[in-house]
C-alpha cells in the first residue's frame, strides 16, 4: 500500500512539477521578447545616434577628397568657384569625392553632410563617386532663416545645374561643371532675391519716406488749421467791426461847426470866388460858338 | 475901402479862419485880399457895383435853376437822388445847379456872386439854407462853369479844390453829358465835404486839447 501511495504522490509531485514549468517557460519567453524589443530599439537609436559620428568632419576648404581623386588643377579651380560662391552670395558649397557609393545613399549622405556642414544658410553638396554611372549627385537646401527663392525654383535650378554637369563627358570636368554651375544658378537665384528685396526696401523706404511726408504735411495743415483758422476768424472779426464802424461813419450825418462868416463886398450870404472852368473854346470871329 | 468891424461879423462857435485856408479874391477882377473888405481895393467891386451891373430880379435859389432844360428830366432825377444821399451825410450843405447862357464880357464868377447874394430868401429856411449853400453855375453855349459857396460852408473848402473837381469831370461837360458831369461833380462835392470835416474834427479835437492845457495851467497857477 505504501508504495502505491508514494507512487501516487510522486505522480502529484511531477504533475505539480510540469505546471510550474510551464508557467516559468511562459514567463521566460515574454521576458525574452521584452528584451529583444528592447535590444532592438537600442540598435536603432544607436544606428540613428552613430550616423552622424560617423561622418567626416567639416574640410577646410570646402573640397572632402580623402583619396586625392581630383587633380590639383582640378581641385583648385573647384576651391576658387565653391570660395567665391561662399564669399559672394552667401551659399556654401561642398564637393565631395567617394571612394565607393555609401550604404544609405549617395544623396541621402550628402543630405546628411550638408546639415551638419552647411549651418543655416543655403548649401549644397555634390557628390562625386568615379566610376558610378549617375554621378554626380547633388543635394542643396535652403536653411529655415533664408527667404529668397520658393522651393520649386531652388529644386529646379538644382537639377539643371546636375544636368547640364552631367552631360560632360570626363568625371573630373563634370564634378567642376556641377560645382560651377551649382554655384551660379544658387548665387543668381540669390542676387535676383536680394535685388528684389532691395527694391521692395526701397519701395519700402520710399513708401516711409511718402508716409513720413504725408505725416508732416498733416502736422503742417493741422498746424495751420489751429492757428490759421482762429487769425482769419480773428482778422475776419476785426475787420468786420472796422469795416462796420467807417461804414457807420459815413452814414452817420455829419454836422459842420459854425464859424464866423467872412462877410465880404457886402453880400449878405457868399463872397463869391475864383473856382471856374471854361470847358470849350471862346466864340470865333464869325461869331460862331463850338463846342 | 472900408475893413468890416468886428461887431458887424456874425458871431459863431468857432472863427472862420480856424479853418478856412482858402484865400479871399474879388469876385470882379480877381485879385488877392488878404483880409475882408467892402469893396475890392483894386476896382471897387462891391454889392451895390453888382446890383447896378445886373439890374433885374434874380431867380429863387432852387435846386434847378434851369429855364431851358439844360438838365433834362432823367438828369434831374438822378442828380436829385445823388443829392439826397449827400444830404444825408451833411444835412446842413445845399447844392444848386443854375443853367443859362452869358454874354462872353460877362464873367460865370462875378455873376455867380449875383445871384448867390441876391436870389430872394423869403423865409427862415431859406435864410438858414443859403450860406451853407453851394451853387454851380453852367453856361451852355460858352462853355463855362463855376462854383459859388455860401459863407458857413466857405472855410471848409477851397476854390482850388473846386476847380480841380470841374476839371475831373470836365469831359462830361464838354460831352454835353450834364447828367453824368452833375453826378459826378456832386461826387465830387462830396469827397470835398468829406475832406474838409474830417480836417475840421482834427482841428476841433486840437483845440479842445488846447483849451484844456491852458484851463489846467491856469487852475495850476491859482
Amino acid at each position: 500500500m505504501k508504495a502505491v501511495i508514494k507512487s501516487s504522490e510522486i505522480e502529484d509531485d511531477r504533475s505539480d512539477e510540469t505546471e510550474e514549468t510551464h508557467a516559468f517557460k511562459k514567463g521566460e519567453e515574454s521576458m525574452k521578447a521584452v528584451i529583444v524589443f528592447f535590444i532592438s530599439l537600442c540598435l536603432v537609436f544607436s544606428q540613428e545616434e552613430s550616423l552622424p559620428s560617423s561622418l567626416p568632419s567639416k574640410p577646410d576648404g570646402h573640397i572632402y577628397d580623402p583619396s586625392g581623386w581630383l587633380l590639383d588643377e582640378r581641385r583648385t579651380e573647384i576651391e576658387e568657384t565653391l570660395g567665391k560662391a561662399e564669399r559672394e552670395w552667401s551659399v556654401r558649397l561642398f564637393a565631395v569625392v567617394l571612394e565607393r557609393n555609401p550604404a544609405v545613399g549617395a544623396e541621402a549622405y550628402a543630405r546628411m553632410l550638408g546639415r551638419s556642414w552647411g549651418g543655416e544658410g543655403v548649401w549644397g553638396v555634390i557628390i562625386h563617386v568615379p566610376g558610378i554611372e549617375g554621378a554626380p549627385w547633388c543635394v542643396a537646401e535652403r536653411g529655415s532663416m533664408v527667404k529668397w527663392a520658393s522651393k520649386e525654383s531652388f529644386d529646379e535650378a538644382v537639377k539643371a545645374a546636375m544636368d547640364r554637369a552631367r552631360r560632360q563627358p570626363a568625371e573630373q570636368l563634370r564634378l567642376k561643371v556641377a560645382c560651377k554651375e551649382l554655384a551660379d544658378e544658387l548665387g543668381f537665384l540669390g542676387l535676383k532675391e536680394e535685388r528684389i528685396e532691395r527694391k521692395f526696401g526701397e519701395a519700402g523706404n520710399e513708401w516711409d519716406e511718402k508716409a513720413m511726408d504725408r505725416r508732416s504735411n498733416r502736422r503742417s495743415r493741422r498746424r495751420v488749421l489751429f492757428v490759421g483758422v482762429p487769425l482769419i476768424l480773428l482778422i475776419g472779426v476785426v475787420g468786420f467791426f472796422v469795416v462796420r464802424r467807417k461804414l457807420r461813419n459815413r452814414r452817420k450825418p455829419f454836422l459842420f461847426p459854425e464859424t464866423e462868416y467872412r462877410v465880404r463886398f457886402e453880400g449878405p450870404w457868399s463872397g463869391g470866388g475864383n473856382a471856374g472852368l471854361r470847358f470849350t473854346r471862346k466864340v470865333g470871329e464869325d461869331g460862331s460858338r463850338r463846342g | 475901402m472900408e475893413e468890416i468891424q468886428e461887431e458887424q461879423t456874425i458871431k459863431k462857435l468857432y472863427r472862420a479862419v480856424t479853418f478856412a485856408k482858402s484865400s479871399i479874391f474879388c469876385p470882379s477882377c480877381f485879385v488877392k485880399i488878404d483880409r475882408v473888405v467892402k469893396t475890392c481895393p483894386r476896382c471897387q467891386f462891391s454889392g451895390a457895383v453888382a446890383v447896378q451891373k445886373y439890374p433885374f430880379s434874380a431867380p429863387m435859389m432852387v435846386r434847378f435853376m434851369d429855364d431851358k432844360d439844360i438838365f433834362d428830366f432823367r438828369a434831374r432825377q438822378a442828380i436829385s437822388n445823388r443829392l439826397a444821399q449827400l444830404e444825408k451825410k451833411f444835412p446842413q450843405v445845399r447844392i444848386c445847379f443854375c443853367a443859362l447862357e452869358l454874354p462872353e464880357h460877362v464873367d460865370l464868377r462875378e455873376f455867380g456872386y449875383w445871384l448867390f447874394n441876391a436870389s430872394p430868401v423869403e423865409d427862415s429856411v431859406e435864410a438858414g439854407k443859403r450860406p451853407w449853400t453851394i451853387l454851380l453855375l453852367l453856361d451852355h453855349a460858352l462853355g463855362r462853369v463855376s462854383v459859388t459857396s455860401g459863407y458857413a460852408i466857405e472855410p471848409f473848402v477851397r476854390d482850388d479844390q473846386w476847380v480841380n473837381c470841374l476839371r475831373i469831370e470836365r469831359e462830361y461837360f464838354v460831352k454835353r453829358d450834364y447828367r453824368k458831369a452833375g453826378l459826378r461833380f456832386v461826387s465830387g462835392a462830396e469827397r470835398i465835404l468829406r475832406e474838409g470835416a474830417n480836417l475840421a474834427k482834427l482841428k476841433m479835437i486840437d483845440q479842445m486839447k488846447r483849451k484844456n492845457r491852458m484851463r489846467s495851467r491856469k487852475e495850476k497857477k491859482a
